[in-house]
Protein backbone atom coordinates (compact mmCIF):
# COMPACT_ATOMS: atom_id res chain seq x y z
CA UNK A 1 0.00 0.00 0.00
CA UNK A 2 1.21 3.47 -0.82
CA UNK A 3 2.14 5.94 1.86
CA UNK A 4 -0.65 8.28 2.95
CA UNK A 5 -1.37 11.09 0.56
CA UNK A 6 -0.11 13.86 2.82
CA UNK A 7 3.21 12.14 3.43
CA UNK A 8 3.90 11.56 -0.24
CA UNK A 9 3.19 15.14 -1.04
CA UNK A 10 5.68 16.35 1.57
CA UNK A 11 8.54 14.59 -0.18
CA UNK A 12 8.31 17.00 -3.05
CA UNK A 13 6.64 20.00 -1.60
CA UNK A 14 8.62 23.19 -1.46
CA UNK A 15 6.88 25.19 1.19
CA UNK A 16 5.90 28.71 0.30
CA UNK A 17 6.96 31.59 2.50
CA UNK A 18 4.61 32.08 5.42
CA UNK A 19 1.63 34.20 4.57
CA UNK A 20 2.15 33.72 0.89
CA UNK A 21 0.02 31.56 -1.31
CA UNK A 22 1.92 28.86 -3.16
CA UNK A 23 2.85 30.69 -6.31
CA UNK A 24 5.26 30.19 -9.15
CA UNK A 25 8.31 30.28 -6.89
CA UNK A 26 6.88 27.62 -4.62
CA UNK A 27 6.34 25.37 -7.58
CA UNK A 28 9.82 25.72 -8.94
CA UNK A 29 11.16 22.38 -10.00
CA UNK A 30 7.61 21.16 -10.36
CA UNK A 31 5.69 20.47 -13.45
CA UNK A 32 3.04 23.11 -13.69
CA UNK A 33 -0.10 21.02 -13.91
CA UNK A 34 -3.25 22.42 -15.43
CA UNK A 35 -6.63 20.95 -16.18
CA UNK A 36 -9.25 21.70 -18.71
CA UNK A 37 -12.70 20.11 -18.68
CA UNK A 38 -14.39 19.49 -21.99
CA UNK A 39 -17.73 20.95 -20.97
CA UNK A 40 -19.12 19.99 -24.34
CA UNK A 41 -18.83 16.43 -23.09
CA UNK A 42 -19.50 16.97 -19.37
CA UNK A 43 -22.93 15.69 -18.30
CA UNK A 44 -22.77 16.75 -14.70
CA UNK A 45 -22.21 13.34 -13.07
CA UNK A 46 -20.11 15.27 -10.54
CA UNK A 47 -17.73 12.43 -9.72
CA UNK A 48 -14.93 15.00 -9.83
CA UNK A 49 -16.74 17.16 -7.27
CA UNK A 50 -16.80 14.26 -4.82
CA UNK A 51 -13.19 13.29 -5.42
CA UNK A 52 -11.59 16.74 -5.50
CA UNK A 53 -14.00 19.23 -3.95
CA UNK A 54 -11.33 21.89 -3.63
CA UNK A 55 -10.86 21.96 -7.40
CA UNK A 56 -14.30 21.14 -8.81
CA UNK A 57 -17.68 22.47 -7.71
CA UNK A 58 -21.17 22.48 -9.04
CA UNK A 59 -22.63 25.88 -9.63
CA UNK A 60 -26.36 25.43 -9.49
CA UNK A 61 -27.71 21.99 -10.36
CA UNK A 62 -25.25 20.88 -12.99
CA UNK A 63 -22.93 23.64 -14.20
CA UNK A 64 -19.35 22.72 -13.36
CA UNK A 65 -16.84 25.31 -12.16
CA UNK A 66 -13.24 24.34 -11.58
CA UNK A 67 -9.82 25.77 -10.92
CA UNK A 68 -7.64 25.11 -13.99
CA UNK A 69 -4.37 25.59 -12.05
CA UNK A 70 -4.11 22.48 -9.93
CA UNK A 71 -2.72 23.18 -6.45
CA UNK A 72 0.16 20.82 -5.69
CA UNK A 73 -1.63 19.15 -2.82
CA UNK A 74 -4.62 18.37 -5.02
CA UNK A 75 -2.76 16.63 -7.82
CA UNK A 76 -3.49 13.07 -6.76
CA UNK A 77 -7.13 13.85 -6.16
CA UNK A 78 -7.42 15.47 -9.58
CA UNK A 79 -5.79 12.42 -11.17
CA UNK A 80 -8.42 10.26 -9.52
CA UNK A 81 -11.16 12.60 -10.67
CA UNK A 82 -9.88 12.51 -14.25
CA UNK A 83 -9.79 8.71 -14.15
CA UNK A 84 -13.26 8.47 -12.63
CA UNK A 85 -15.03 10.87 -14.98
CA UNK A 86 -17.71 8.75 -16.71
CA UNK A 87 -17.41 10.75 -19.92
CA UNK A 88 -13.62 11.26 -19.69
CA UNK A 89 -13.92 15.01 -20.01
CA UNK A 90 -10.98 16.02 -17.78
CA UNK A 91 -7.57 16.59 -19.32
CA UNK A 92 -4.61 17.03 -16.99
CA UNK A 93 -1.30 18.15 -18.37
CA UNK A 94 1.48 20.66 -18.44
CA UNK A 95 0.96 24.07 -19.90
CA UNK A 96 3.10 25.33 -22.74
CA UNK A 97 6.04 26.91 -20.96
CA UNK A 98 6.82 30.50 -21.82
CA UNK A 99 10.27 29.82 -23.20
CA UNK A 100 9.12 26.73 -25.08
CA UNK A 101 10.61 25.95 -28.38
CA UNK B 1 5.80 20.56 -51.13
CA UNK B 2 7.78 17.53 -50.04
CA UNK B 3 6.44 14.23 -51.27
CA UNK B 4 6.14 12.99 -47.74
CA UNK B 5 3.53 15.09 -46.01
CA UNK B 6 5.00 14.16 -42.65
CA UNK B 7 8.01 16.33 -43.39
CA UNK B 8 8.49 19.97 -44.28
CA UNK B 9 7.53 23.20 -42.58
CA UNK B 10 4.12 23.79 -41.05
CA UNK B 11 3.14 27.17 -39.65
CA UNK B 12 0.08 27.67 -37.45
CA UNK B 13 -1.14 31.23 -37.06
CA UNK B 14 -3.11 31.43 -33.84
CA UNK B 15 -1.90 30.18 -30.46
CA UNK B 16 -5.16 29.51 -28.70
CA UNK B 17 -7.24 26.35 -28.36
CA UNK B 18 -7.42 25.43 -32.06
CA UNK B 19 -3.75 26.23 -32.69
CA UNK B 20 -2.57 24.15 -29.74
CA UNK B 21 -4.77 21.13 -30.49
CA UNK B 22 -3.73 21.22 -34.15
CA UNK B 23 -0.05 21.31 -33.21
CA UNK B 24 -0.46 18.30 -30.92
CA UNK B 25 -2.42 16.38 -33.52
CA UNK B 26 0.21 17.01 -36.19
CA UNK B 27 2.79 15.28 -33.99
CA UNK B 28 0.37 12.50 -33.04
CA UNK B 29 -0.11 11.84 -36.73
CA UNK B 30 3.59 11.51 -37.24
CA UNK B 31 4.64 14.93 -38.52
CA UNK B 32 8.39 15.19 -38.01
CA UNK B 33 9.12 18.47 -39.78
CA UNK B 34 9.45 21.93 -38.30
CA UNK B 35 6.42 23.45 -36.59
CA UNK B 36 5.97 27.12 -35.74
CA UNK B 37 3.02 28.56 -33.84
CA UNK B 38 2.45 32.31 -34.02
CA UNK B 39 0.24 34.12 -31.51
CA UNK B 40 -0.45 37.83 -31.07
CA UNK B 41 -1.02 37.55 -27.32
CA UNK B 42 2.13 37.25 -25.23
CA UNK B 43 0.69 34.30 -23.28
CA UNK B 44 0.92 30.58 -23.91
CA UNK B 45 -2.43 29.04 -24.95
CA UNK B 46 -5.12 29.50 -22.31
CA UNK B 47 -8.76 28.65 -21.92
CA UNK B 48 -11.27 31.45 -22.43
CA UNK B 49 -14.61 30.09 -21.10
CA UNK B 50 -13.61 30.51 -17.42
CA UNK B 51 -12.91 34.21 -18.01
CA UNK B 52 -16.59 35.17 -17.97
CA UNK B 53 -17.40 32.75 -15.14
CA UNK B 54 -14.89 31.66 -12.47
CA UNK B 55 -12.60 34.64 -13.09
CA UNK B 56 -15.30 37.31 -12.86
CA UNK B 57 -16.65 35.60 -9.76
CA UNK B 58 -13.22 36.04 -8.19
CA UNK B 59 -12.72 32.29 -7.71
CA UNK B 60 -9.59 32.07 -9.81
CA UNK B 61 -7.00 34.45 -11.17
CA UNK B 62 -7.31 35.55 -14.77
CA UNK B 63 -3.81 34.24 -15.53
CA UNK B 64 -4.45 30.77 -14.08
CA UNK B 65 -6.31 29.28 -17.03
CA UNK B 66 -3.40 27.97 -19.12
CA UNK B 67 -4.47 25.07 -21.31
CA UNK B 68 -2.87 21.71 -20.55
CA UNK B 69 -1.08 20.04 -23.42
CA UNK B 70 -2.07 16.56 -24.53
CA UNK B 71 1.56 16.12 -25.54
CA UNK B 72 4.41 18.48 -26.16
CA UNK B 73 4.06 19.48 -29.81
CA UNK B 74 7.75 20.35 -30.02
CA UNK B 75 6.94 23.63 -31.70
CA UNK B 76 8.62 26.98 -31.92
CA UNK B 77 6.24 29.38 -30.19
CA UNK B 78 6.38 32.94 -31.46
CA UNK B 79 4.14 34.65 -28.94
CA UNK B 80 3.35 38.32 -28.68
CA UNK B 81 3.79 38.95 -32.38
CA UNK B 82 0.91 39.50 -34.76
CA UNK B 83 0.74 38.07 -38.26
CA UNK B 84 0.14 41.00 -40.57
CA UNK B 85 0.05 39.43 -43.98
CA UNK B 86 0.26 36.32 -46.09
CA UNK B 87 2.18 35.87 -49.32
CA UNK B 88 0.63 32.77 -50.89
CA UNK B 89 3.08 32.70 -53.79
CA UNK B 90 6.25 33.04 -51.74
CA UNK B 91 4.55 30.95 -49.03
CA UNK B 92 5.39 33.33 -46.24
CA UNK B 93 3.58 34.66 -43.21
CA UNK B 94 4.55 38.27 -42.57
CA UNK B 95 4.89 39.37 -38.96
CA UNK B 96 4.40 42.71 -37.22
CA UNK B 97 8.06 42.77 -36.16
CA UNK B 98 9.12 42.82 -39.82
CA UNK B 99 10.19 39.20 -39.93
CA UNK B 100 8.56 36.50 -41.99
CA UNK B 101 8.14 32.76 -41.62
CA UNK B 102 8.19 30.38 -44.56
CA UNK B 103 5.78 27.46 -44.74
CA UNK B 104 5.00 24.46 -46.86
CA UNK B 105 1.55 24.16 -45.30
CA UNK B 106 -0.26 26.78 -43.25
CA UNK B 107 -3.07 26.55 -40.70
CA UNK B 108 -5.10 29.68 -40.05
CA UNK B 109 -6.52 29.61 -36.51
CA UNK B 110 -6.67 33.31 -35.72
CA UNK B 111 -10.13 33.16 -34.14
CA UNK B 112 -12.05 36.25 -33.17
CA UNK B 113 -11.72 39.33 -31.03
CA UNK B 114 -14.33 41.27 -29.10
CA UNK B 115 -16.31 43.69 -31.21
CA UNK B 116 -15.37 47.12 -29.92
CA UNK B 117 -17.80 49.93 -29.11
CA UNK B 118 -18.10 51.78 -32.43
CA UNK B 119 -17.27 55.24 -31.05
CA UNK B 120 -13.53 55.13 -30.31
CA UNK B 121 -13.56 58.15 -27.99
CA UNK B 122 -16.36 56.69 -25.90
CA UNK B 123 -14.71 53.28 -25.94
CA UNK B 124 -11.54 54.86 -24.53
CA UNK B 125 -13.31 56.11 -21.39
CA UNK B 126 -11.88 54.64 -18.21
CA UNK B 127 -14.34 51.99 -17.06
CA UNK B 128 -15.39 50.77 -20.51
CA UNK B 129 -14.35 47.17 -21.16
CA UNK B 130 -14.68 44.31 -23.57
CA UNK B 131 -14.13 40.71 -22.53
CA UNK B 132 -12.21 38.34 -24.72
CA UNK B 133 -8.66 37.94 -23.43
CA UNK B 134 -7.26 37.06 -20.04
CA UNK B 135 -5.90 40.61 -19.77
CA UNK B 136 -9.43 41.94 -20.36
CA UNK B 137 -10.74 39.60 -17.67
CA UNK B 138 -8.04 40.62 -15.20
CA UNK B 139 -8.81 44.31 -15.60
CA UNK B 140 -12.57 43.85 -15.42
CA UNK B 141 -12.35 41.61 -12.36
CA UNK B 142 -10.23 44.17 -10.59
CA UNK B 143 -12.85 46.80 -11.28
CA UNK B 144 -15.68 44.54 -10.10
CA UNK B 145 -13.77 43.82 -6.90
CA UNK B 146 -13.60 47.55 -6.22
CA UNK B 147 -17.39 47.51 -5.78
CA UNK B 148 -18.90 49.62 -8.53
CA UNK B 149 -22.36 51.03 -7.91
CA UNK B 150 -23.70 49.71 -11.20
CA UNK B 151 -22.41 47.87 -14.23
CA UNK B 152 -23.92 48.42 -17.65
CA UNK B 153 -23.65 45.42 -19.96
CA UNK B 154 -24.31 46.16 -23.63
CA UNK B 155 -25.45 43.03 -25.43
CA UNK B 156 -27.53 40.10 -24.23
CA UNK B 157 -25.69 37.24 -25.88
CA UNK B 158 -23.97 34.47 -23.93
CA UNK B 159 -20.99 36.57 -22.87
CA UNK B 160 -23.10 39.55 -21.85
CA UNK B 161 -25.53 37.36 -19.94
CA UNK B 162 -22.72 35.51 -18.15
CA UNK B 163 -21.17 38.84 -17.15
CA UNK B 164 -24.51 40.05 -15.81
CA UNK B 165 -24.88 36.77 -13.91
CA UNK B 166 -21.43 37.09 -12.33
CA UNK B 167 -22.11 40.69 -11.31
CA UNK B 168 -25.37 39.75 -9.61
CA UNK B 169 -23.70 36.89 -7.82
CA UNK B 170 -21.18 39.39 -6.49
CA UNK B 171 -24.00 41.63 -5.36
CA UNK B 172 -23.34 44.30 -7.96
CA UNK B 173 -26.25 46.15 -9.58
CA UNK B 174 -26.47 45.48 -13.31
CA UNK B 175 -28.31 46.94 -16.24
CA UNK B 176 -28.26 44.87 -19.41
CA UNK B 177 -29.23 46.62 -22.63
CA UNK B 178 -30.13 44.55 -25.68
CA UNK B 179 -31.30 45.91 -28.98
CA UNK B 180 -33.20 42.73 -29.87
CA UNK B 181 -36.39 41.46 -28.23
CA UNK B 182 -34.61 39.48 -25.51
CA UNK B 183 -31.38 37.95 -24.23
CA UNK B 184 -29.97 34.92 -26.07
CA UNK B 185 -32.63 35.30 -28.76
CA UNK B 186 -30.03 35.35 -31.53
CA UNK B 187 -28.76 31.88 -30.66
CA UNK B 188 -31.81 30.21 -29.13
CA UNK B 189 -34.88 31.92 -30.58
CA UNK B 190 -37.92 33.37 -28.83
CA UNK B 191 -39.03 30.65 -26.38
CA UNK B 192 -35.79 30.18 -24.50
CA UNK B 193 -35.15 33.90 -24.68
CA UNK B 194 -38.27 34.31 -22.55
CA UNK B 195 -36.80 31.91 -20.00
CA UNK B 196 -33.49 33.77 -20.04
CA UNK B 197 -35.22 37.12 -19.59
CA UNK B 198 -37.23 35.74 -16.67
CA UNK B 199 -34.10 34.39 -15.01
CA UNK B 200 -32.29 37.69 -15.41
CA UNK B 201 -35.14 39.66 -13.87
CA UNK B 202 -35.58 37.11 -11.07
CA UNK B 203 -31.92 37.62 -10.21
CA UNK B 204 -32.31 41.37 -10.11
CA UNK B 205 -30.90 42.36 -13.48
CA UNK B 206 -32.34 45.60 -14.78
CA UNK B 207 -33.03 44.18 -18.25
CA UNK B 208 -33.77 46.64 -21.04
CA UNK B 209 -34.68 45.06 -24.38
CA UNK B 210 -35.60 46.70 -27.64
CA UNK B 211 -33.37 49.66 -26.88
CA UNK B 212 -30.05 50.78 -28.23
CA UNK B 213 -27.32 52.58 -26.37
CA UNK B 214 -26.90 55.88 -28.13
CA UNK B 215 -23.94 57.32 -26.22
CA UNK B 216 -21.50 56.46 -23.48
CA UNK B 217 -21.00 59.42 -21.16
CA UNK B 218 -18.10 60.51 -19.02
CA UNK B 219 -15.27 62.93 -18.75
CA UNK B 220 -12.26 60.70 -18.95
CA UNK B 221 -14.06 58.26 -16.72
CA UNK B 222 -17.27 56.43 -17.70
CA UNK B 223 -20.26 57.70 -15.75
CA UNK B 224 -23.27 56.41 -17.64
CA UNK B 225 -25.03 55.90 -20.93
CA UNK B 226 -27.96 57.27 -22.89
CA UNK B 227 -30.54 54.83 -24.25
CA UNK B 228 -32.68 55.24 -27.34
CA UNK B 229 -35.88 55.35 -25.26
CA UNK B 230 -34.69 58.63 -23.76
CA UNK B 231 -33.58 57.14 -20.45
CA UNK B 232 -30.15 57.42 -18.92
CA UNK B 233 -28.25 54.80 -16.92
CA UNK B 234 -25.80 55.92 -14.24
CA UNK B 235 -23.02 53.35 -13.98
CA UNK B 236 -19.28 53.20 -13.23
CA UNK B 237 -18.44 50.23 -15.41
CA UNK B 238 -19.58 49.40 -18.92
CA UNK B 239 -18.91 46.06 -20.57
CA UNK B 240 -19.40 46.03 -24.32
CA UNK B 241 -20.49 42.48 -25.18
CA UNK B 242 -21.57 42.96 -28.75
CA UNK B 243 -20.26 39.75 -30.20
CA UNK B 244 -17.06 38.93 -31.98
CA UNK B 245 -15.13 40.08 -35.02
CA UNK B 246 -13.21 37.48 -37.00
CA UNK B 247 -9.50 38.08 -37.25
CA UNK B 248 -9.18 37.92 -41.01
CA UNK B 249 -7.98 41.42 -41.90
CA UNK B 250 -4.39 40.22 -42.11
CA UNK B 251 -5.48 38.04 -45.05
CA UNK B 252 -6.82 40.96 -47.11
CA UNK B 253 -4.08 40.67 -49.73
CA UNK B 254 -3.73 36.91 -49.57
CA UNK B 255 -6.18 36.10 -52.34
CA UNK B 256 -8.22 33.85 -50.06
CA UNK B 257 -11.99 33.75 -49.61
CA UNK B 258 -11.58 35.61 -46.32
CA UNK B 259 -13.86 38.31 -44.97
CA UNK B 260 -15.86 39.41 -41.95
CA UNK B 261 -17.61 36.05 -41.78
CA UNK B 262 -14.40 34.08 -41.71
CA UNK B 263 -12.23 32.14 -44.12
CA UNK B 264 -14.29 29.85 -46.33
CA UNK B 265 -13.05 26.29 -46.50
CA UNK B 266 -14.20 22.87 -47.66
CA UNK B 267 -15.31 20.07 -45.37
CA UNK B 268 -11.68 19.02 -45.11
CA UNK B 269 -10.68 22.45 -43.73
CA UNK B 270 -8.82 23.48 -46.91
CA UNK B 271 -9.25 27.21 -47.53
CA UNK B 272 -10.85 28.47 -50.72
CA UNK B 273 -9.12 31.17 -52.66
CA UNK B 274 -11.05 34.23 -53.82
CA UNK B 275 -12.12 32.44 -57.01
CA UNK B 276 -13.70 29.64 -55.01
CA UNK B 277 -10.89 27.23 -55.93
CA UNK B 278 -9.79 25.08 -53.06
CA UNK B 279 -6.15 25.43 -52.00
CA UNK B 280 -4.10 22.49 -50.89
CA UNK B 281 -1.57 24.18 -48.65
CA UNK B 282 -3.71 26.58 -46.61
CA UNK B 283 -6.04 25.14 -43.98
CA UNK B 284 -8.32 26.83 -41.49
CA UNK B 285 -9.87 25.80 -38.16
CA UNK B 286 -11.78 27.23 -35.23
CA UNK B 287 -13.71 30.49 -34.98
CA UNK B 288 -11.99 31.90 -38.07
CA UNK B 289 -13.33 29.13 -40.31
CA UNK B 290 -16.50 29.07 -42.34
CA UNK B 291 -17.35 25.61 -43.56
CA UNK B 292 -20.20 23.70 -45.24
CA UNK B 293 -22.24 21.29 -43.15
CA UNK B 294 -24.36 18.57 -44.78
CA UNK B 295 -26.87 18.47 -41.91
CA UNK B 296 -27.72 22.09 -42.54
CA UNK B 297 -28.18 21.99 -46.29
CA UNK B 298 -24.48 22.59 -46.86
CA UNK B 299 -24.81 26.13 -45.65
CA UNK B 300 -21.53 27.62 -44.57
CA UNK B 301 -21.37 27.71 -40.77
CA UNK B 302 -19.26 30.05 -38.69
CA UNK B 303 -19.09 28.72 -35.15
CA UNK B 304 -17.71 30.34 -32.03
CA UNK B 305 -17.64 27.14 -30.04
CA UNK B 306 -14.96 25.60 -27.86
CA UNK B 307 -15.72 22.08 -29.07
CA UNK B 308 -15.61 23.07 -32.71
CA UNK B 309 -12.19 24.63 -32.28
CA UNK B 310 -10.93 21.27 -30.98
CA UNK B 311 -12.54 18.94 -33.50
CA UNK B 312 -11.94 21.14 -36.51
CA UNK B 313 -8.29 21.60 -35.53
CA UNK B 314 -7.92 17.83 -35.26
CA UNK B 315 -9.43 17.28 -38.70
CA UNK B 316 -7.35 20.06 -40.25
CA UNK B 317 -4.14 18.71 -38.74
CA UNK B 318 -4.93 15.18 -39.88
CA UNK B 319 -5.60 16.36 -43.42
CA UNK B 320 -2.43 18.47 -43.49
CA UNK B 321 -0.31 15.36 -43.14
CA UNK B 322 -2.49 12.86 -44.98
CA UNK B 323 -2.70 12.07 -48.69
CA UNK B 324 -6.06 12.64 -50.35
CA UNK B 325 -7.68 9.20 -49.89
CA UNK B 326 -6.98 9.30 -46.15
CA UNK B 327 -8.45 12.74 -45.55
CA UNK B 328 -11.43 13.18 -43.30
CA UNK B 329 -14.39 15.60 -43.36
CA UNK B 330 -15.26 17.85 -40.42
CA UNK B 331 -18.82 16.74 -39.77
CA UNK B 332 -19.16 17.20 -36.03
CA UNK B 333 -22.57 18.43 -34.91
CA UNK B 334 -22.14 21.84 -33.25
CA UNK B 335 -22.35 21.77 -29.45
CA UNK B 336 -21.95 24.60 -27.00
CA UNK B 337 -22.72 25.43 -23.40
CA UNK B 338 -23.22 28.40 -21.14
CA UNK B 339 -23.75 28.66 -17.41
CA UNK B 340 -25.56 31.65 -16.02
CA UNK B 341 -27.99 32.45 -13.21
CA UNK B 342 -27.64 28.92 -11.90
CA UNK B 343 -28.67 27.38 -15.20
CA UNK B 344 -26.57 25.06 -17.30
CA UNK B 345 -27.57 25.66 -20.90
CA UNK B 346 -26.29 23.29 -23.57
CA UNK B 347 -27.10 23.22 -27.24
CA UNK B 348 -26.58 20.64 -29.97
CA UNK B 349 -27.22 21.25 -33.65
CA UNK B 350 -28.07 24.69 -34.99
CA UNK B 351 -31.09 26.24 -33.24
CA UNK B 352 -31.12 29.12 -35.70
CA UNK B 353 -31.65 26.59 -38.50
CA UNK B 354 -35.27 26.08 -37.54
CA UNK B 355 -38.80 27.17 -38.13
CA UNK B 356 -40.42 25.56 -35.10
CA UNK B 357 -39.61 24.64 -31.52
CA UNK B 358 -41.29 22.36 -29.00
CA UNK B 359 -40.56 21.75 -25.33
CA UNK B 360 -40.06 18.01 -25.33
CA UNK B 361 -39.19 17.46 -21.67
CA UNK B 362 -39.48 19.53 -18.52
CA UNK B 363 -40.97 23.02 -18.59
CA UNK B 364 -40.14 26.69 -18.46
CA UNK B 365 -41.62 26.86 -14.95
CA UNK B 366 -39.32 24.14 -13.65
CA UNK B 367 -36.37 25.86 -15.31
CA UNK B 368 -35.40 22.43 -16.42
CA UNK B 369 -36.22 21.42 -19.95
CA UNK B 370 -35.27 20.19 -23.36
CA UNK B 371 -36.32 22.38 -26.27
CA UNK B 372 -36.23 20.63 -29.64
CA UNK B 373 -35.97 22.65 -32.83
CA UNK B 374 -37.19 21.55 -36.22
CA UNK B 375 -36.97 22.69 -39.78
CA UNK B 376 -39.49 21.45 -42.32
CA UNK B 377 -40.34 18.41 -40.32
CA UNK B 378 -36.93 17.23 -39.19
CA UNK B 379 -35.03 17.81 -35.98
CA UNK B 380 -32.14 20.25 -36.41
CA UNK B 381 -31.24 21.22 -32.84
CA UNK B 382 -31.93 20.69 -29.17
CA UNK B 383 -31.20 22.86 -26.16
CA UNK B 384 -31.12 21.49 -22.63
CA UNK B 385 -31.50 23.61 -19.52
CA UNK B 386 -30.21 21.71 -16.47
CA UNK B 387 -30.81 18.45 -18.35
CA UNK B 388 -27.43 17.97 -19.99
CA UNK B 389 -27.57 14.19 -19.81
CA UNK B 390 -30.19 14.22 -22.56
CA UNK B 391 -28.07 16.09 -25.08
CA UNK B 392 -26.51 12.98 -26.57
CA UNK B 393 -29.88 11.40 -27.22
CA UNK B 394 -31.05 14.40 -29.21
CA UNK B 395 -27.74 14.60 -31.03
CA UNK B 396 -28.52 11.13 -32.36
CA UNK B 397 -31.91 12.35 -33.58
CA UNK B 398 -30.29 15.31 -35.33
CA UNK B 399 -27.65 13.14 -36.98
CA UNK B 400 -30.30 10.79 -38.32
CA UNK B 401 -32.63 13.60 -39.48
CA UNK B 402 -35.40 12.25 -37.23
CA UNK B 403 -38.88 13.68 -37.81
CA UNK B 404 -39.99 16.84 -36.02
CA UNK B 405 -41.78 17.12 -33.67
CA UNK B 406 -40.31 14.15 -31.83
CA UNK B 407 -43.02 11.59 -31.09
CA UNK B 408 -44.59 11.48 -27.63
CA UNK B 409 -42.31 9.44 -25.44
CA UNK B 410 -39.42 9.87 -27.81
CA UNK B 411 -37.23 10.48 -24.81
CA UNK B 412 -38.47 9.59 -21.37
CA UNK B 413 -41.93 8.20 -21.96
CA UNK B 414 -43.64 11.40 -20.90
CA UNK B 415 -46.01 13.16 -23.24
CA UNK B 416 -44.75 16.29 -24.87
CA UNK B 417 -45.30 19.22 -22.58
CA UNK B 418 -46.25 21.54 -25.36
CA UNK B 419 -48.31 19.40 -27.68
CA UNK B 420 -48.08 21.93 -30.46
CA UNK B 421 -44.81 23.24 -31.81
CA UNK B 422 -44.62 26.99 -32.01
CA UNK B 423 -42.53 29.21 -34.27
CA UNK B 424 -38.93 29.28 -33.15
CA UNK B 425 -38.75 33.05 -33.72
CA UNK B 426 -35.15 33.31 -34.72
CA UNK B 427 -34.54 36.96 -35.52
CA UNK B 428 -32.34 38.42 -38.19
CA UNK B 429 -29.00 38.93 -36.43
CA UNK B 430 -28.79 42.41 -37.93
CA UNK B 431 -31.28 43.65 -35.35
CA UNK B 432 -29.35 42.44 -32.32
CA UNK B 433 -26.54 43.68 -30.15
CA UNK B 434 -25.24 40.17 -29.69
CA UNK B 435 -24.05 37.69 -32.27
CA UNK B 436 -25.69 34.30 -32.57
CA UNK B 437 -22.40 32.37 -32.00
CA UNK B 438 -23.67 29.94 -34.63
CA UNK B 439 -23.92 32.01 -37.76
CA UNK B 440 -25.63 30.65 -40.82
CA UNK B 441 -23.65 32.66 -43.28
CA UNK B 442 -25.88 31.88 -46.23
CA UNK B 443 -29.45 32.65 -45.19
CA UNK B 444 -32.02 31.94 -42.50
CA UNK B 445 -33.84 28.89 -43.82
CA UNK B 446 -37.34 30.28 -43.36
CA UNK B 447 -36.50 33.37 -45.36
CA UNK B 448 -35.83 32.77 -49.00
CA UNK B 449 -33.26 35.41 -49.57
CA UNK B 450 -29.55 35.77 -49.55
CA UNK B 451 -27.90 38.92 -48.38
CA UNK B 452 -24.77 39.74 -50.30
CA UNK B 453 -22.51 42.20 -48.57
CA UNK B 454 -19.34 43.57 -50.07
CA UNK B 455 -16.28 42.82 -47.96
CA UNK B 456 -15.39 45.85 -45.91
Amino acid sequence: MDKPLAERRCERLILPEPGKKPGAEAREGWLEMQIVVDLTRCQGYAQCVFLAPEVFELHGEEALLYNPAVPDDQLDRVRQAAAACPVQAILLGEEVSAGAR
Amino acid sequence: MPDDLREGRIVIVGASLAGLRAAETLREEGFTGSLTVIGDEPHPPYDRPPLSKQVLLGRMAADAAALPMRRDPDAEWRLGVRATGLDPVGKQVLLADGESVTYDRLLIATGTRARPWPNADEAALDGVFTLRTRDDAGRLTERLAAGPRRVLVIGGGFTGSEIASACRERGIEVTLAERGPGPLVGALGGTLSMLAAGMQRAHGVDLRCGVTVTALRGNGRFTGADLSDGSHIDADVCVVAMGAVRNTEWLAEAGLAAGPRGVACDAGCRAFNMYGIVTDDVFVAGDAARFPHPLFEYQMLSLEHWGNAVTQAEVAAHNMVSPEPARRPHLAVPVFWSSQFGLNIKSVGVPTFSDQVVIAQGSLDERRLVAVYGYRGRITAAVTVNMAKWLEYYQGLIETAAPFPPGPGAADGRPLVAAFPIPSNVPDPKGLFHGPTVALTGYLPDRRLTVVRPAD
